[in-house]
C-alpha cells in the first residue's frame, strides 16, 4: 500500500475547507480563521500522519471559474490517483440546489478518474443553525447529498462501489470537527484492526474502562477500545479538542506536553506520549489507581504498538 | 505487564497477625501499590518516597544492601529488594515479632522476584 495518500478538499466559496485544514493540520485556533482569506486555484498541503503516511492534501477553491476549471481543463490533473474526497457543503448556503449539482459534476469526474477513491461530505457551519433544528437540518441535507450522489453514479452503475458516501455534520467552533476528521482518518489508517484488537488486550490488562489512542499532530483519534460503555458518544472528540488547545498553549510557552493525570473519587484518566505518532488515553474506573504502574505498563506496551505501525 | 488487581491480593497476603500495610514502590520512590491501612497523615505515596531516600542513603554507605528493618516507635517497618529494581516494605504494630515480620517480607519478596524481573526484561 503505497503511503503517500491524494486528500481532495472540495466545496463551495467560503464554505470552510480552509479554514478546517487549518485547524487540524497547522495548529490554527477556531478564532483565528477569520484572518484566512479564499483560496486562489489550489494549495497544495503535505502533511505528515502517524508518521510513514503522508497526507497530500489539496486545497481547491471554491470560486465558480474555478470549479469551471477543474470540472474541464484541469479533470484530469485533479481527479487522476485520488484516494479520498472530502466535500465540504456550507449549512446555510442559499443555493444547496446548484452546490449539490457541482458536487454531482465532481463527483462523476473522480468515478471516471479514480473509480476506487472513497468520499466523505460535510456538512459545515452547523453551528449557525438553531440547536433543535440541526439534526433536522442535517438529515435533510444529507437525504439530498445522497440522492445526489446516487444520480452522479447511475451512469457507473458497474464500478460504483464508491459513491456510497458518508455525511458528516460539522462546525470548526465545536467538537463535531474532530468527529468528522476521525472518522475519515479510521478509513486511511492501515492496521486499524490489529491495533484495536491489542488496545482492547491491553485495556483488559490495566482493568480499564476505555484505552483511546491519538494521532500526535493531530491528536484526532486513530483507535479506541471501549471495555465499559459510556454514555457520551462525543466524548472522543471532546478530548481531542481540549487537548489540542491544551497542546498549544503549551507550545507557546516553548514546552512539549508529555502526559496528564485527571482523577476523582470514581476515575482516573491517563494521558501519555506513547509511540512515535500517537498518545494514548487510558482511563481507569478507580480514583486511586497508581500512576507510577500504568506509566510503566505503558511503557511496556510501547513496543507492540510500534511493530504494528512501522508494518509496512 | 503489571496488574493492579493481582498485585494487590498478593500483598494483601501478609496483612495479618500484626502486620498491617505493604508497598511495593521503585527505587525513586515512585508506589506501584499499597494494601493496607493507610496512615491518616502520611499518605502511601509518600511514605513509599521516604522509605526509597532512606533505602538510597544506606545503599550509598553500605555495598549490596539486602534488607533494612526500622524499629520504630509504634512499630516496625522492614524492606527489602526485590528483582533489583523494585522496593518491597511491610509494616507492623510494636507487638509483632520481628523475626516474624521479616519472614514475611521475604517470602513476599521470592514471590514476586520472577515476575517482576521478567517485567524489567521486557522494558528492555
Amino acid at each position: 500500500m503505497s503511503s503517500k495518500r491524494k486528500v481532495l478538499l472540495m466545496g463551495k466559496s467560503g464554505s470552510g475547507k480552509t479554514s478546517m485544514r487549518s485547524i487540524i493540520f497547522a495548529n490554527y485556533i477556531a478564532r483565528d480563521c477569520s484572518r484566512l482569506g479564499p483560496t486562489i486555484e489550489v494549495e497544495h498541503a503535505h502533511v505528515k500522519f502517524l508518521g510513514n503516511m503522508v497526507l497530500h492534501l489539496w486545497d481547491c477553491g471554491g470560486q465558480e471559474s474555478f470549479m469551471e476549471n477543474f470540472l474541464v481543463s484541469q479533470k484530469d490533473q485533479i481527479f487522476k490517483n485520488v484516494q479520498v474526497l472530502i466535500y465540504v457543503f456550507d449549512v446555510e448556503s442559499r443555493e444547496f440546489e446548484k452546490d449539490l449539482r457541482y458536487y454531482q459534476s465532481c463527483l462523476e469526474a473522480l468515478l471516471q478518474n479514480s473509480p476506487n477513491a472513497q468520499v466523505f461530505c460535510l456538512i459545515h457551519k452547523m453551528d449557525l443553525i438553531e440547536e433543535d433544528k440541526r439534526e433536522e437540518t442535517f438529515k435533510r441535507r444529507e437525504a439530498e447529498v445522497l440522492r445526489y450522489s446516487e444520480l452522479a453514479a447511475t451512469p457507473l452503475l458497474n464500478e460504483r462501489q464508491n459513491a456510497v458516501c458518508q455525511c458528516f455534520k460539522s462546525s470548526i467552533w465545536d467538537e463535531t470537527l474532530y468527529k468528522a476528521w476521525s472518522a475519515i482518518v479510521y478509513h486511511l489508517v492501515p492496521n486499524v484492526g490489529t491495533m484495536e484488537d491489542k488496545l482492547k488486550k491491553f485495556g483488559a490488562i490495566l482493568d480499564a474502562d476505555e484505552v483511546i489512542l491519538f494521532e500526535r499532530a493531530t491528536f484526532l483519534v486513530i483507535a479506541h477500545a471501549v471495555l465499559r460503555e459510556h454514555k457520551d458518544p462525543h466524548r472522543f472528540e471532546k478530548v481531542s479538542n481540549i487537548i489540542k488547545q491544551f497542546k498549544l498553549s503549551c507550545t507557546k510557552m516553548g514546552s512539549k506536553l508529555d502526559s496528564i493525570q485527571v482523577r476523582n473519587s470514581q476515575f482516573s484518566a491517563f494521558i501519555d506520549s506513547f509511540t512515535q505518532n500517537t498518545y494514548v488515553m487510558i482511563v481507569v474506573p478507580d480514583g486511586n489507581a497508581s500512576a507510577p504502574m500504568i506509566t510503566m505498563n505503558v511503557k511496556n506496551a510501547r513496543k507492540v504498538f510500534e511493530a504494528i505501525e512501522t508494518k509496512p | 505487564m503489571l496488574k493492579q488487581k493481582a498485585l494487590g491480593e498478593v500483598l494483601g497476603q501478609v496483612n495479618t497477625s500484626g502486620v498491617d500495610g505493604a508497598w511495593l514502590f521503585n527505587k525513586e520512590g515512585l508506589c506501584m501499590a499499597f494494601v493496607g491501612t493507610a496512615s491518616k497523615t502520611v499518605p502511601p505515596n509518600v511514605s513509599s518516597a521516604l522509605l526509597a531516600s532512606v533505602w538510597t542513603a544506606l545503599e550509598r554507605r553500605a555495598n549490596d544492601l539486602k534488607e533494612t528493618i526500622l524499629v520504630l516507635e509504634d512499630g516496625v517497618i522492614a524492606f527489602t529488594v526485590v528483582a533489583r529494581s523494585m522496593l518491597l516494605a511491610v509494616r507492623a504494630n510494636k507487638k509483632t515479632e520481628v523475626g516474624m515480620v521479616r519472614a514475611k517480607l521475604h517470602t513476599v519478596a521470592a514471590y514476586l522476584e520472577q515476575p517482576i524481573m521478567s517485567l524489567a526484561n521486557d522494558q528492555g
